[in-house]
């Protein structure tokens, strides 16, 4: 019989502790010099590069160390008024995923004066579409993040009611697989990164009861490896962003104990990069801010405590931002009890 | 970044890159100028796609400049239409498949061939479709590309259901491990008007038998035989009025019964499922007081979802009565199958249990026996399934848990099917090692639940306990927290008295003064 093809990786041991310090370093020393190789080439998504830095700045408590008109004048900077989108940076193009990635950095800063707000409720509600789906911005490509950004935009705004609801959650369910995950439009294949998507969003529609959380828990746990790691589909490697993307939706579901939380936890740890700080998607890569976010934010749902006891702040798993900031909006997502209620 | 390596460098090649890359910096800062310069002037033209073409080839995600050369080619497109057909398309597309050369996960680019189909009315399917086929040849999992041959599949009609499942097929046949092609397959069946079923188990046990390890042969297995089965409609199942409540269950979960499909109506009735979800299997709700005439209450129900259990539109119900009762079965698995269908799950569970006894350390066939014998007669296998359960936890500890919860549900199942077990009004579910209780809303009629001496995590399943007198929860894992206060004390309106001790933190003093004056709490 054929042996299955390699696709998992052995682990460093032991792997270091969590480094926070190093993290912070890292964080707010990337973009300090503009004329950086990686941060220049990385201009186009720059405003979800700001909220990953800054997200995961926040959940080490080191938020002030990021000079908060800065960040202030550069959303405003990206802000089109025509149509009420946000770019990625000055002179691209507004898009619906820079647009969640502004908002969520204005309610991290609560400064929702910054911008004139009704227009964004505007712009995301011109890009729904008839099937409920959404476009990503005038070009018209659909994808189910662009749903999730949506949603999630409108709900920090407090306008979920710009937009038929009931038809966003009804593309979601549309895009529904036989394995109970979720992929990019209807058809497509599970995708671990596109269920965080749809299940948020549903979760923020208040509709997460309307999944078979059974089926879709057990292809989620699946996705852990012998290494401890999770894949984003079967027969892949494991990455440190579908710790997220896996522990969130299993969060959003109520069957965070699915899984194995300590061989995830080892895991996560081994993708630190020693010297530099930052989190890579394996260990040994290169790091970045992306991975960075989504390994603290998959560290903190599972309440990690290194032995000083250092602790992280706790992350909402629908918004992946700090949850003081989702309880100061009063802003509540629908989170599965499990244990056979639902 | 994805999959990119640190490498230590000496300080010279340091130094090298270093240099290579301000150059690389200085010329995109120069090109990304100069585009923006022209485009404000409104400079679409052939200019504009070599400068974004530059920049695109060396990094094909910034979205902006396929942006640009899409209002480029709008522009080009009514200036000349055959020239745009014959010669800009072409170059067009061989540009996308260039940039998806070096990046094959690049959104921007192959959106950029959807929008060059739907600016030309998919004149070139057919070549693009081929090209699609060669592509996934190269990476046969690259969800893109799948997307993009169901985009074009979409909207042409030059491949059959039967055609592409032979795709399917072959791409199958030359990789079984090969999850976007089950998935695919998963998609095609319910369009096909010729019975497949045999064909595609013998598929399947060729690919489990090649590489038994591999799940995704294994889901679509389990995918393919439970979707046989024909779904439950939904349908009310049980109603039960008193002085203090109104309950309805239902088979599967429903919308608050107040809707055109399901309305059960009494005036001045107010829904609520235990959890507050928007879908419930059990709604209940509080009998209004001046609709008690005597021991009836005049009840008017209509929709679908309710004509099995009540043949007229308005009734007396008489109080305390339960009307009506539940299946005797739980979901579609462990419903009665056709002698038919039973005999072919009997031939699957044959070949997964030699492939088990060949392969006994790995998993799937175990998981595949262990759902077989539920479907089967899950009454009857009940030893053989818990025998799978065990040999699951012990070679597959990751996912213990989940594990846990799963033989929770049977145990539930199996106590539920034993009907002197719960036809009283007391039910006893203590000492089961139960993590979880599945199927709550069937106990919401007992009087008297004990639960106490099992592993139970959390408490939200209580809520559904809304008849209960008293309830055992000793011995309990429950953590103390908002959840389990307010279902206590919000949640069931019949409780006088609740055993909870051996739960770490539970006390009098979690609870407010009116419910622990009157409630007995031990
Ligand atoms: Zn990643």
């Amino acid at each position: 019989m054929a042996a299955s093809l390699s696709t998992d990786i052995i682990l460093p041991n032991p792997p270091p502790d969590l480094l926070l310090p190093k993290h912070a370093e890292f964080l707010s020393r990337y973009g300090t010099s503009k004329e950086d190789y990686e941060y220049c080439m990385t201009e186009f998504l720059r405003m979800s590069g700001m909220y990953w830095g800054l997200t995961a700045l926040s959940l080490m408590d080191k938020l002030d160390s990021v000079p908060p008109s800065d960040v202030i004048a550069f959303i405003q900077d990206c802000f089109d008024e025509t149509t009420g989108g946000f770019s990625p940076a000055k002179d691209h193009d507004p898009h619906v995923l820079y647009t969640l990635s502004a908002v969520q950095i204005i309610a991290m800063y609560d400064e929702f004066k910054a911008v004139d707000c009704s227009k964004i409720v505007s712009f995301i509600q011109s890009l729904q579409q008839a099937d409920g789906s959404f476009f990503g911005d005038q070009y018209g490509e659909v994808d189910i993040r662009f749903s999730f950004c949506a949603v999630a935009t409108l709900s920090l705004l407090k306008k979920l009611d710009a937009i038929n609801a009931r038809k966003a959650a009804d593309f979601i369910l549309s895009c529904q697989n036989f394995d109970g995950g979720f992929g990019s439009k209807p058809g497509s294949e599970s995708h671990a990164g596109l269920i965080y998507c749809a299940v948020g969003t549903l979760s923020i529609l208040k509709e997460v009861d309307r999944i078979n959380s059974d089926l879709l828990g057990w292809w989620l746990c699946e996705r852990q490896l012998k290494s401890g790691g999770f894949n984003g589909r079967p027969e892949k490697l494991p990455d440190v962003c579908y710790s997220w993307w896996v522990l969130a939706s299993l969060t959003i579901l109520g069957r965070q104990d699915w899984i194995d939380q300590k061989a995830l936890i080892k895991f996560i740890l081994s993708c630190q990069d020693t010297s530099t700080g930052g989190f890579a998607d394996r260990p040994g890569d290169v790091v970045d801010p992306f991975h960075t976010l989504f390994g603290l934010g998959a560290l903190s749902l599972l309440g990690y405590q290194d032995e000083k006891l250092l602790k992280l702040k706790k992350i909402n798993p629908v918004f992946c931002m700090s949850q003081d900031i989702i309880d100061k909006l009063e802003i509540e997502v629908q989170i599965l009890p499990g244990g056979g209620a639902s | 970044m994805h999959g990119r390596q640190r490498v230590e460098l000496s300080p010279e090649e340091e130094a090298k890159k270093q240099k290579e890359r301000e150059a690389k910096v200085a010329a995109y800062q120069f090109a990304m100028k100069k585009i923006i310069e022209k485009r404000s002037k409104g400079e679409l033209d052939s200019q504009m796609l070599s400068i974004t073409g530059q920049v695109l080839a060396a990094n094909p995600d910034i979205s902006t400049l396929w942006n640009i050369r899409k209002d480029t080619l709008e522009k080009l497109k009514k200036a000349d239409l055959s020239d745009f057909m014959d010669t800009v398309v072409p170059k067009e597309l061989e540009f996308s498949a260039f940039c998806l050369k070096s990046n094959p996960k690049s959104y921007g680019a192959w959106y950029h061939r959807c929008w060059l189909m739907k600016e030309t009315e998919f004149a070139r399917v057919e070549e693009e479709l081929n090209h699609c086929s060669k592509f996934l040849t190269y990476d046969d999992r690259n969800f893109h590309g799948w997307d993009y041959r169901r985009f074009l599949l979409d909207n042409c009609s030059l491949v059959t259901f039967e055609e592409e499942l032979q795709f399917s097929t072959d791409k199958i046949s030359s990789n079984f491990s090969n999850f976007s092609s089950w998935h695919l397959r998963s998609k095609i069946l319910p369009h096909l008007s010729k019975d497949y079923l045999e064909e595609e188990l013998e598929l399947i046990r060729n690919a489990a038998f090649t590489d038994p390890k591999d799940q995704s042969s294994w889901l679509y297995h389990l995918w393919l035989l439970k979707s046989q089965l024909k779904k439950d409609a939904p349908q009310l199942r049980v109603l039960q009025v008193s002085k203090v409540h109104v309950i309805a269950c239902f088979n599967v979960p429903v919308p608050m019964p107040s809707m055109d499909d399901i309305r059960i109506e009494i005036p001045g009735i107010i829904w609520k499922s235990p959890l507050n979800s928007g879908r419930s299997k059990l709604w209940i709700a509080n009998t209004p007081a001046d609709a008690i005439k005597d021991s009836d209450v005049q009840v008017s129900v209509s929709g679908k979802y309710i004509k099995e259990l009540f043949s007229s539109d308005s009734m007396g119900i008489e109080l305390d009565k339960l009307h009506g009762k539940f299946d005797s079965y739980f979901d579609e698995d462990t419903k009665p199958k056709t002698p038919a269908f039973d005999k072919l799950l009997r031939e699957e569970l044959a070949w997964v249990e030699e492939l088990h006894e060949l392969e006994p350390e790995i998993k799937w066939p175990i998981y595949t026996a262990m759902t077989l014998l539920r479907m089967i007669n899950f009454v009857e296998f009940k030893p053989q399934i818990t025998e799978y359960l065990d040999k699951l936890q012990k070679i597959d500890p990751k996912r213990t848990n989940y594990y846990n919860d799963l033989r929770s549900k049977f145990v539930i199942e199996w106590i539920l099917l034993d009907k002197a077990k719960v036809d009283e009004e007391i039910v006893d579910l203590s000492g089961l090692e139960l993590t979880s209780i599945y199927y709550p809303e069937r106990f919401c009629y007992h009087r008297v639940i004990d639960c106490s001496r099992n592993k139970l995590k959390n408490a939200a399943s209580l809520a559904s306990f809304v008849n209960c007198h008293m309830l055992d929860i000793s011995n309990n894992q429950i953590p103390v927290n908002l959840t389990l206060v307010k279902v206590l004390q919000g949640l069931l309106p019949n409780l006088k008295c609740i055993k909870s001790s051996g739960n770490q933190g539970f006390g009098v003093s979690m609870f407010s003064k009116e419910f622990a004056d009157s409630v007995k709490i031990v």
